[in-house]
């Protein structure tokens, strides 16, 4: 850089430079004075110099004279203030309107505001913001007439209430509203140095702000700390949120050629902007100021915005977007953890330790705001309500909703990885050996049982609420109208053609749309959350929601505290969630209901306990079993205390507690309290019912984990028969049955009958659920396995990796759905022969398990049992040990010594122990087992109990000659190759790896004792072996 | 853009009166403003090449700093900007009188971006030439015109940024303002000063 101009003539020497700045400091001093003390000053400071004097002179007359330099840089600042020069500028003193300009506060992003008086009809002080020129005015001011009257309902004590607006005589339009004093939010944050808690409680603030606004259906769409102003009243600070609606009145459609002239002079900056904004979106929603609210979580924890300011605006239109849709924000933890250099001053300004912070924020917090800045607004809180909730629980020590994203991705950066790595990998078809009983054998029915405790009270939830809305109804027409669409749900209908209740839901629902019962919000309600219901079981899912937030909207601006029908709205709402896989969502309305009906029935109440049992139903469904747990005893001890006898209630209840247990693998607390709830609902409830039906699923399922088939068998084959006669055709809850019965068949190897029910049950849920559901990709889970059961890797392969992706692109779906598919694809990999691929998914699958599930869960102890198999076939026999010690004292403790598994597992130790040549461990081991090994393994499961004698045998003549032993041996070896011949065949590789060992049994008998004969049967068994 | 960056970074770690990041940023922005005002110049049709200091220093401000009010480092940007823009002003006019040939530099004027028919004529190279003779007495005043003519900062502003109260730059800015009035309005320096 060299100076800004060379030196000319003319320059002051340096006598001159000092008699300027003496002239300075006389021209100072005269200037205030009056003309006489003036010429004082000059006559005694100037004495005789005459040029200082001049000079003096000179600069008290340019103080008089304008200097036209000054109409530069009075541009240069509109330029800042991006106003278009050239036009007056508004100043203090001048009128607009019925307003007198007071004082300039500042300058938003849309223009100057001042602070005014209004002279009538009320005198008071208003702010004024006067909005910048260039905007197309007149449109400006007719949409904020529009959109006035909306504002003019909300009436919040952290809403800056807007009075009027206009045009002012130059064109410029301007909004007047309630003056706010006090600074932006983050600047007071940092400012009082106010901690985390203080600084989340002053967020609630603005969320009940936003929520307030929503729930009169009006969005704000700029929120940004400028616009939640904080000031101190009575000590304790306050939060204003400013400019309501006029995003909206201002709001053109976001160009490229728009967007730095007039985007960025608008909003200003574009770190607030959500994904659908920043693709030029007007249909905004409340989720879009859920996600500027996440943006503004993420500041006042972290200093910074999810994309920094820097970056965003030195990017070009094309590039902000791609980033503001595409690119994932560091979680504020992380963030906070890669700027070292700051975090010193963060920390210090929330009043706590750099290290601290971190904790503090890592975690929960990270969740919520990820959440709330999900790219697809679909995945975000709903409402800033809901937002505003999770906050609240943190505080509280709650569970929050939100959910470490983690698992999810984790996975599928693993499929991404390891895609190559299988394509890579070269296919030898390597058959598990028989004794594996059926490899991944309890994973694969996890999915189909999952559904089960989410699905089992859904059906009795909608007649409970139906029941309880059709109560103290305002209107008989309401009443009435309800009172048939109710009655004419699949539970009532039992299977007559729902064409035309599809249709009178159709009409009704179009009613309402049209307004015709606006005057009448009560009856309104009733009727919506009647429709909704009765959509919602017919699994007409996007209607059922429609339909049912607006009637939440309508029960929220009705009552505005705590009401019965607003928890019913929240309940049925849920349940429609629930059906869409939403879990967080499903959560947040279920516990909104429950904390609104503790208040309302302090004490027991069946609405509270129906609500417990609603909440834990979602907690599970969501994995969160700490949580459903106490809420599910609570339930049921609430409700015995408060029915005698038989009660449906009770009995749902009970199922609900029986199912958790059950899901949980507490077998035998389960089973009783299922059989309870089972005869209790015959005796409520005469024939057919979807309750009953549940719960023989329920216990039928039970019994199969169990191991007693031949008690389950029955149970569901009738569950299934009742379903079809309530169901119309395509409905899941058929296919949940279904496929449940097809798991059944593949356990006990049926597998020609469980394929083609596992195939009607994808079938149905295709047509159930267009498009990508949880479920269906549960369903081809199922097909993929049933293949691999017939030795069909590629199909099988193909099933899973599809179902996979499914899972991937829902994303909302329980976790372990994923960790199943992904165990069950490893068994695949295994099968084809690529070992480290198969062993890297299994590992990633235990990793997703042992997150959610306790290390004692029947999924975790079968992937466990299957990563040792899969590391005994890599040699790493130390690893694998652990393992297989690991899966059988779970078993043992969970399942018991007599159980196929259990004994699966016994099998594989002892195989192991024999390829690591610890053979008395190996036939204490299986001595021990051999009792319960020939009362479990007969018919279907006579082929392991081959498998668990010829372990054995071998273990026995390996640890050396002992007479008795090899002739007990002997005995064994050729009572297990029968077996293996009669169920595998000749050519199975179990006869084979059989035939083998007994050859090599007679090799060391001959050796052992030479000249007896035994060499010619060593050479007799080799043969058929070397076949 | 990688200059943009350092523009951010900079500005962030400003502190009042801190000259070094200054002396820092003022080859980037100038460098900034220098190819804007190129591009403005060099856009066909028109023929005025008239340049407009406003739209200039509007469109470097939100293209390197955006338009984030409550942020600290926006004024520091401003006071930058301000040595910028006299400079890239400066390098324009001497161009342009240097094409004109004999034009001298006293009647070359540009536009502020003002309505039609209001254009007042700033003159840029006598402004600058004065404002080099007032550093020569008084430094801090002479900045803090140059802040307030090319950068249109207000007192406040100018304050936080240089570090010293308001009352000071307030004399100032009156004593500069002062000054260069009596010179640019007067042909030459008067000695009666009851003109």
């Amino acid at each position: 850089m060299t100076t800004s101009s060379e030196d000319k003539g003319g320059q002051p020497s340096p006598d001159d430079a000092l008699r300027l700045r003496r002239a300075k400091t006389i021209f100072l001093r005269a200037q205030d004075a009056g003309l006489a003390e003036r010429e004082e000053i000059l006559d005694r400071e100037c004495r005789d110099d005459a040029e200082l004097r001049a000079l003096v002179l000179d600069l008290l007359r340019g103080d008089q004279e304008p200097l036209t330099a000054e109409r530069l840089a009075d541009d240069i600042r509109a330029a800042y203030e991006g106003s278009t020069v050239g036009k007056p500028v508004e100043s203090r003193g001048s009128r607009i309107g019925r307003y007198r300009l007071i004082e300039r506060l500042g300058e938003g992003g849309f223009g100057v505001v001042f602070s005014a008086e209004q002279s009538e009809p009320v005198k008071r002080r208003v702010a004024l913001k006067i909005i910048k020129l260039g905007m197309d005015t007149r449109q400006v001011v007719a949409r904020f007439e529009q959109e006035r009257q909306a504002l003019a309902v909300l009436d919040h004590p952290n809403i800056a209430k807007v009075f009027d607006a206009g045009a002012t005589e130059t064109g410029r339009p301007y909004f007047v509203m309630e003056l706010c004093t006090g600074e932006p939010i983050d600047a007071y944050c940092d400012r009082h140095k106010l901690d985390i808690p203080k600084r989340l409680e002053l967020f609630e603030q603005v969320c009940a702000a936003v929520q307030h606004a929503h729930t009169k259906g009006i969005i704000h769409r700029d929120i940004k700390p400028s616009n939640a102003m904080v000031s101190t009243q009575d000590g304790r600070p306050m939060v204003k949120v400013i400019d309501f609606g006029v995003a909206k009145a201002t709001a053109s459609r976001l160009t490229e050629k728009t967007f730095f002239t007039e985007y960025a002079q608008m909003i200003g900056t574009p770190e607030y902007m959500s994904p659908e904004q920043a693709e030029g979106s007007l249909d905004v929603d409340t989720r879009t100021d859920v996600y500027a609210l996440g943006v503004l979580l993420y500041r006042l924890l972290t200093g910074t915005t999810p994309f920094e300011g820097n970056k965003l605006r030195s990017a070009g239109f094309a590039e902000i977007q791609r980033i503001i849709r595409e690119e994932d924000p560091p979680a504020p933890s992380t963030r906070l953890s890669q700027s070292t250099a700051t975090i010193q001053t963060v920390a210090a300004q929330r009043d706590t330790e750099p290290r601290r912070l971190g904790l503090i924020v890592r975690g929960e917090l990270d969740w919520i705001v990820m959440k709330a800045l999900e790219k697809d607004r679909a995945r975000r809180y709903d409402t800033a309500g809901g937002l505003a909730m999770d906050v609240r629980r943190f505080l509280l020590g709650d569970a929050v909703t939100a959910a470490p994203p983690s698992r999810v991705y984790a996975a599928r950066k693993f499929i991404g990885r390891n895609r190559a790595l299988v394509a890579a990998t070269m296919a030898i078809a390597v058959s598990l050996p028989a004794g594996v009983l059926a490899f991944a054998w309890q994973a694969r029915i996890a999915s189909a049982e999952r559904d089960v405790a989410v699905q089992a009270r859904v059906a009795e939830v909608r007649q409970r609420q139906a029941a309880e809305v059709e109560r103290d109804r305002a209107s008989r027409v309401a009443e009435f109208m309800s009172g048939i669409l109710s009655g004419a749900g699949p539970s009532v209908a039992k299977g007559r053609d729902s064409t035309m209740l599809r249709e009178m839901l159709d009409v009704a629902a179009g009613k309402l749309e049209k307004g015709e019962l606006k005057a009448a919000p009560l009856a309104e309600l009733s009727l919506r959350t009647s429709i909704g219901d009765t959509y919602s079981e017919l699994s007409a899912l996007p209607e059922a929601k429609r339909v049912l937030e607006a009637g939440l909207a309508i029960a929220r601006e009705t009552h505005q505290s705590d009401h019965a029908d607003t928890a019913a709205v929240l309940g049925s709402l849920a349940t429609v969630h629930e059906e869409m896989g939403d879990f967080a969502a499903a959560i947040a309305c279920r516990r909104e209901a429950l904390e609104m009906l503790r208040r309302l029935h302090p004490g027991d109440h069946l609405s509270v306990s129906a609500a417990c049992n609603d909440l834990a139903n979602a907690l599970s469904a969501a994995d969160d079993h700490d949580a459903a747990e106490p809420l599910y005893r609570e339930s049921v001890a609430m409700t015995r205390r408060l029915v005698s006898g038989d009660d449906s209630e009770l009995a749902r209840n009970l199922a609900a507690l029986g199912s958790f247990l059950h899901a949980m693998g507490e077998y035998e607390e389960a089973q009783p309290i299922l059989e309870e709830s089972l005869a209790m609902n015959r005796r409520v409830y005469s024939g057919d019912h979807p309750n009953i039906s549940n719960i023989l699923t329920e216990l039928g399922l039970l019994h199969v984990r169990r191991g007693h088939y031949d008690v389950a068998e029955p149970m569901l084959r009738e569950a299934i028969a009742m379903n079809r006669r309530l169901y119309s055709a395509d409905h899941p809850e058929i296919a949940r049955v279904v496929s449940n019965l097809a798991s059944m068949l593949r356990e006990t190897n049926r597998l020609d009958e469980a394929q083609s029910l596992y195939v009607e049950a994808l079938e149905i849920l295709k047509k159930a659920f267009p498009g990508d559901h949880y479920r269906t990709a549960a369903a081809m889970n199922n097909v993929g396995l049933v293949m691999s059961d017939r030795n069909d890797n590629e199909g099988a392969e193909k099933y899973l990796r599809e179902s996979i992706a499914m899972h991937e692109r829902v994303g909302t779906g329980p976790d372990t759905l994923v960790a199943v598919s992904i165990s069950n694809l490893a068994a695949v990999l295994y099968a084809k022969g690529d070992l480290p691929g198969a062993e890297s998914m299994m590992r990633n699958s235990l990793r997703m398990f042992k997150s959610i599930l306790s290390p004692d869960a029947p999924e975790v102890l079968s992937i466990v049992a299957n990563l040792q198999m899969i590391l005994q076939k890599q040699g790493k026999l130390a690893e694998a040990e652990a393992c297989a010690l690991e899966a059988l004292a779970g078993r043992r403790k969970l399942l018991g010594e007599e159980h196929p598994l259990t004994l699966s597992s016994i099998i594989n130790l002892g195989m192991l122990y024999n390829k690591q040549e610890k053979y008395p461990q190996a036939a204490t081991l299986l001595e021990q087992a051999e009792p319960a090994a020939r009362k479990v393994l007969v018919d279907e499961l006579a082929g392991t109990l081959g498998t668990f004698l010829t372990t054995m045998a071998r273990s026995r003549f390996s640890m050396g000659f002992d007479d008795a032993r090899y002739r007990r041996s002997e005995k064994d070896f050729l009572e297990a190759h029968a077996l293996l011949l009669k169920v595998g065949g000749e050519a199975d590789p179990s006869t084979v790896s059989c035939g083998a060992f007994i050859a090599e049994f007679y090799a060391a008998w001959e050796k052992a004792e030479p000249g007896k004969g035994y060499d010619a049967k060593a050479r007799e068994w080799t043969k058929p072996a070397a076949k | 853009m990688a200059g943009i960056q350092s523009v951010a970074e900079l500005l962030a770690n400003a502190e009042p009166g801190d000259e070094r990041s200054m002396n820092e940023l003022l080859p980037l922005v100038y460098k900034e403003l220098r190819a804007l005002a190129s591009s403005y110049l060099d856009r066909p049709g028109d023929a005025a090449h008239t340049l407009q200091p406003t739209a200039l220093v509007h469109e470097a401000f939100l293209k390197m700093v955006g338009d984030d009010r409550q942020w600290s480092g926006r004024e520091h940007f401003m006071a930058v900007a301000a040595k910028a823009m006299r400079q890239v002003l400066v390098d324009h006019w001497r161009k342009r009188s240097a094409e004109k040939r004999g034009g001298g530099a006293n009647q070359v004027s540009i536009s502020g971006i003002g309505a039609e028919g209001a254009i007042e004529d700033v003159r840029v190279l006598e402004l600058d030439d004065l404002l080099q003779q007032l550093a020569k007495a008084d430094a801090r005043s002479a900045r803090v015109a140059e802040m307030r003519l090319f950068g249109g900062m207000e007192q406040e502003q100018i304050a936080r940024v240089l570090g010293v109260s308001r009352v000071t730059v307030t004399s100032d800015w009156q004593f500069a303002r002062a000054w260069l009035a009596s010179r640019m309005n007067g042909t030459t320096r008067s000695e009666d000063a009851g003109r």
